[in-house]
């Protein structure tokens, strides 16, 4: 029952998506539908004690993943998206706006209940095509090129994860999280540079101020409040499964929040 | 065996400074193409750790005696094909945006670019 509703959950953002096309105007109604049912699921698990875990397909399928810590993060992404939604209510976007928006919820809503690293590479390198096309939406000259710079970033960085996720299964035979644990220090340190750079986190996250500065307010909110979030999750959950990586991911933790504000004051 | 390794990583370097020291944006994506080739490789050198045959299975009848075939790994070829498409999709995506620039900035210096736009 919960694993069909699941499923679903997750084919829903995709599909809804790509239907505005057909229904453009039903663009805005659709998008916060999606967006509310986001809601609903988020909570649900924030209060359910139960995870789900499942494994599609076979040993080495796609596996899922989801408990309280991502009912919380669901529920953020539902939180924002509905509120940037609600903020474009009146500003006369196309359908095209409203399709990015959704695709970019469901991708961002995948992260959050992968559990593999092949899953969440494939959901972020969706994340960010979306974000592309969101940033470029005024279609200016300026939008395209901040919207390049944001690519270009996005995708060394994850063609470095990507690299990491190779010698995880060389030492393992498995793409699992839980094969982190007998993964060489290499492969965690590629990995760690891939998700630091795209989570925006510590010196590594210095290109992104000037990104979402320059993107429009709705998108900025959208980047800085659940994209950014997309590449601190796999961190958390690293962090739950191997012990001795909890004080690095909390020093970078505390270390971003101190390296932030004083950027702010000093820029 | 160390030696492919070693050129695999000298062709994600040879792309990764590119993209950083190349100064046009064309070669930039250009550069970027050249990494994801050897990311590409890398997988491909995984999979081949365990043999070079195709693996597809193979009825019982066909295989004469116990000859120990040594089929490649599928599981990172598979997972590779997916980040083959989509490096390849985002590779459109990106000179689809070039093309739009190029219209103002027709020698796509990325300094220009910059002076220009911010």
């Amino acid at each position: 029952m919960m694993t069909t509703l699941t499923l679903s959950w997750i084919a829903l953002p995709l599909f809804v998506g790509f239907s505005i096309y057909l229904l453009p105007q039903f663009a805005r109604v659709l998008a916060i539908t999606v967006s509310l049912i986001s809601l609903v699921y988020g909570l649900w698990y924030v209060f359910s004690s139960d995870p789900l875990a499942l494994n599609l397909v076979d040993s080495y399928g796609v596996s899922l993943l989801v408990d309280q810590l991502s009912g919380f993060f669901v529920l953020t992404n539902a939180v924002v998206t509905a509120a940037v939604i609600m903020y474009c209510w009146q500003s006369g976007k196309t359908a095209f706006f409203y399709t990015q928006a959704v695709i970019l919820h469901g991708s961002v809503n995948s992260v959050f209940v992968c559990a593999d690293l092949v899953s969440v590479y494939v959901a972020l390198e969706v994340i960010g095509i979306a974000a592309f096309l969101l940033i470029a939406y005024p279609r200016t000259d300026r939008a395209v090129w901040v919207g390049l710079r944001y690519l270009f970033v996005s995708n060394t960085s994850m063609l470095f994860y990507l690299l990491g996720a190779a010698l995880v299964y060389q030492a393992s035979g498995s793409f699992a999280f839980t094969a982190l644990t007998e993964a060489p220090v290499e492969a965690i340190a590629l990995i760690f540079l891939g998700l630091l750079s795209k989570g925006g986190i510590f010196v590594s996250g210095l290109w992104l101020p000037p990104t979402h500065g320059e993107a429009e307010s709705p998108v900025s909110a959208l980047l800085s409040g659940v994209v950014v979030k997309t590449g601190v999750f796999p961190l958390v959950r690293f962090a739950l499964i191997m012990p001795e990586f909890d004080p690095l991911v909390r020093f970078f933790g505390v270390a971003t929040a101190l390296f932030g504000v004083s950027f702010a004051v000093f820029a | 065996m160390l030696i492919l390794e070693a050129c695999i990583l000298a062709t994600v370097f040879c792309g990764f400074f590119g993209i950083i020291f190349k100064r046009n944006l064309m070669m930039k994506i250009l550069s970027m193409d050249v990494m994801s080739t050897g990311v590409v490789g890398f997988y491909v050198l995984v999979a081949a750790r365990t043999g070079l045959f195709t693996p597809i299975a193979v009825p019982d009848s066909l295989v004469s005696g116990d000859v120990p075939v040594d089929y490649a790994d599928p599981v990172p070829q598979a997972v590779i094909l997916t980040a083959i498409v989509i490096g390849f999709s985002i590779q459109a995506l990106m000179l689809v945006g070039v093309m739009k620039l190029s219209r103002d900035n027709p020698t796509l210096e990325c300094r220009e670019i910059e002076k220009n736009n911010t």
